[in-house]
């Protein structure tokens, strides 16, 4: 019978890694019927004498595996068929092969997910790049229309004084009308969002996440051989985790976001990684959840990450328009050495009045 | 959609891909009008919306599947069974602006929701135990046994996706992987 021969002659390469030529019908028969197959191949010099028992039990195996993949086109009147049908190795590995697509179905669901999420240039992302730009070019025009307003009421003033007040008068009122568009423009000051665009994670700030580099030499530690894992996951979990990190220092923050959160981190406790989903969330949309989880990572007493939360708090009260907490935090951290006390005070500086 | 489109679906992963990318926006705008941001966010959409995907995947290897909607439709369909379940389980009450939800006929509707893995008899417990194992161990073969019997692919594609010289080769990898997985799980059956 041709399924059963190539069957066996298949298997035979697989556990013993070479080619032979043997009678296979005859050697696949036995594996059905004989009791102690070692034994009866020898004897009838079914095989050279050089193959292990246990090299024979395994190959044995592997027939059965295959043929009980193969069972549903197997020929139901053949009698060979009926009768492996009945043998307990058969049984035991049909029981196996109908639970494999089960067994498999949460690593492939996660799988599959990953590849149709996994795009750095996803068009998902196009949507939120369109709106930033249009919301910018729309500020941008709204502030061209205040500035032309401002220079006709310039113009008006100007002319009123030019006709009422006295030459000495006329110019304390420009150095006034100066001095107050100065305050008003501060030009050396930079808008909240131009603060948190400029600081809140460029590559200074992720390093300085990164613990100047400790973290980074463990998550590079895969290319060295032996795989860095993060408390509370497995080796493939971390690997995602591993990627999320790049991703929020590449400031892909939704598909960051997302991968962290197919990883479930907020039910992990890993507080390393609760604070890079708090990042991604922070800068995608998700202000209110970030803000949650960077006030609980707060809550841990002498972790090492407590002087990164405090930053990121601070510019997430600067986005979320809690300018007073978040300058009273920055303060706080510029006051004392640390890693973002050079930052805390360049942001200081720059940011605006009121 | 006919069945050769959806067979193409389950297929081709670029056009997975693709209808993912386009539904997703949608679904969110749909769950969003259904139940309103308070009664779901979008990390609760996301999750939603992933689940309703798998759920088709999972529907297209079914030869008497038959989609006699648009896609964007059935997933629609699928995201709220989804999410009513989910406010049920949760004993979450919702706001629903949508006066279908309301008047749901569920004899009318599309039903399917995910089916949820569980393992029930020992032997079934031992083969994911195993099967966690030998993710954990690391190696290809967790993903080449998921590839072949979870995603139906061909030996061909395996080959290609783990660089194997032929499908020959990926075949006898596969075959020694299951043998593995088979041992393992023996001894924890054993145990």
């Amino acid at each position: 019978m041709k399924v059963i021969t190539e069957i066996t002659k298949n298997t035979y390469e697989l556990t013993f890694n070479s080619e032979a030529e043997y009678e296979w019908f005859q050697i696949g028969r036995l594996f059905i019927e004989s009791d102690d197959i070692y034994k009866d191949l020898i004897e009838n010099a079914l095989i050279k004498k050089n193959k292990s028992k246990e090299d024979v039990l395994s190959w044995r195996d592997l027939f059965f595996m295959e043929i009980a993949e193969q069972n549903e086109h197997l020929d139901d009147q053949n009698p060979l068929i009926k009768l492996i049908r009945t043998l307990p190795l058969f049984i035991s590995n049909i029981k196996f092969i109908n639970n494999l697509p089960k067994a498999t179905a949460a690593l492939g669901r996660e799988i599959l997910l990953d590849e149709l999420i996994d795009n750095k240039n996803a068009d998902q992302l196009i949507p939120d790049k369109l709106i930033e730009a249009a919301l910018k070019k729309k500020s941008r025009d709204d502030l061209k229309r205040n500035f032309e307003e401002w220079n006709a009421e310039d113009e008006i003033k100007t002319k009123k004084l030019n006709s009422k007040r006295s030459f000495y008068a006329k110019y304390i009122a420009i150095a006034a009308i100066f001095f107050i568009g100065l305050v008003l423009w501060q030009p050396n000051k930079m808008s909240d969002n131009q603060i948190i665009e400029e600081f809140a994670y460029n590559n200074k700030v992720f390093e300085n996440i990164l613990n100047g580099g400790i973290l980074k030499s463990k998550l590079n530690s895969g290319l060295r051989g032996k795989e860095y894992n993060f408390k509370g996951l497995t080796a493939r979990e971390s690997k995602k985790a591993k990627e999320a990190i790049y991703l929020v220092g590449s400031h892909e923050m939704l598909a960051a976001k997302e991968k962290l959160l197919n990883l479930d981190i907020e039910n992990k406790s890993n507080n390393q990684l609760l604070f890079f989903l708090a990042i991604s969330q922070a800068y995608s949309g998700d202000e209110k959840k970030a803000l949650d989880n960077l006030i609980e990572l707060k809550k841990i007493e002498n972790s090492l990450l407590l002087e990164d939360v405090d930053f990121q708090l601070a510019m997430l009260f600067i986005k979320i328009n809690k300018r007073g907490e978040g300058k009273k935090l920055l303060n706080s951290i510029a006051r004392k050495p640390g890693k973002y006390q050079s930052e805390s005070e360049k942001i200081l500086r720059k940011m605006k009045w009121f | 959609m006919d069945s050769k489109e959806l067979i193409e679906l389950r297929q081709d992963k670029n056009k997975l891909k693709q209808m993912y990318k386009i539904c997703k926006p949608k679904c969110f705008a749909f769950m969003a009008k259904c139940f309103g941001s308070q009664s779901m966010d979008d990390t609760k959409m996301f999750t939603v919306f992933n689940d309703a995907v798998i759920v088709l995947y999972e529907k297209l290897e079914d030869p008497d599947f038959k989609l006699t909607s648009s896609i964007q439709t059935y997933l629609n369909s699928v995201c709220r069974n989804m999410a009513l379940e989910g406010f049920r389980k949760e004993q979450k009450l919702y706001k629903t602006t949508d006066r279908d939800i309301e008047n749901l006929d569920y004899s009318d509707q599309v039903t399917d929701v995910l089916e949820e893995i569980t393992n029930e008899s020992p032997y079934e417990k031992a083969i994911n135990k195993a099967f966690a194992v030998m993710r954990n161990k690391g190696g290809n073969c967790a993903e080449i046994l998921t590839m072949f019997w979870y995603q139906k692919a061909s030996m061909e594609e395996i080959a290609s996706r783990f660089t194997y010289t032929n499908a020959k080769n990926a075949k006898n990898q596969k075959a020694k992987c299951q043998k593995r997985l088979k041992d393992i799980a023996l001894q924890f059956e054993r145990n």
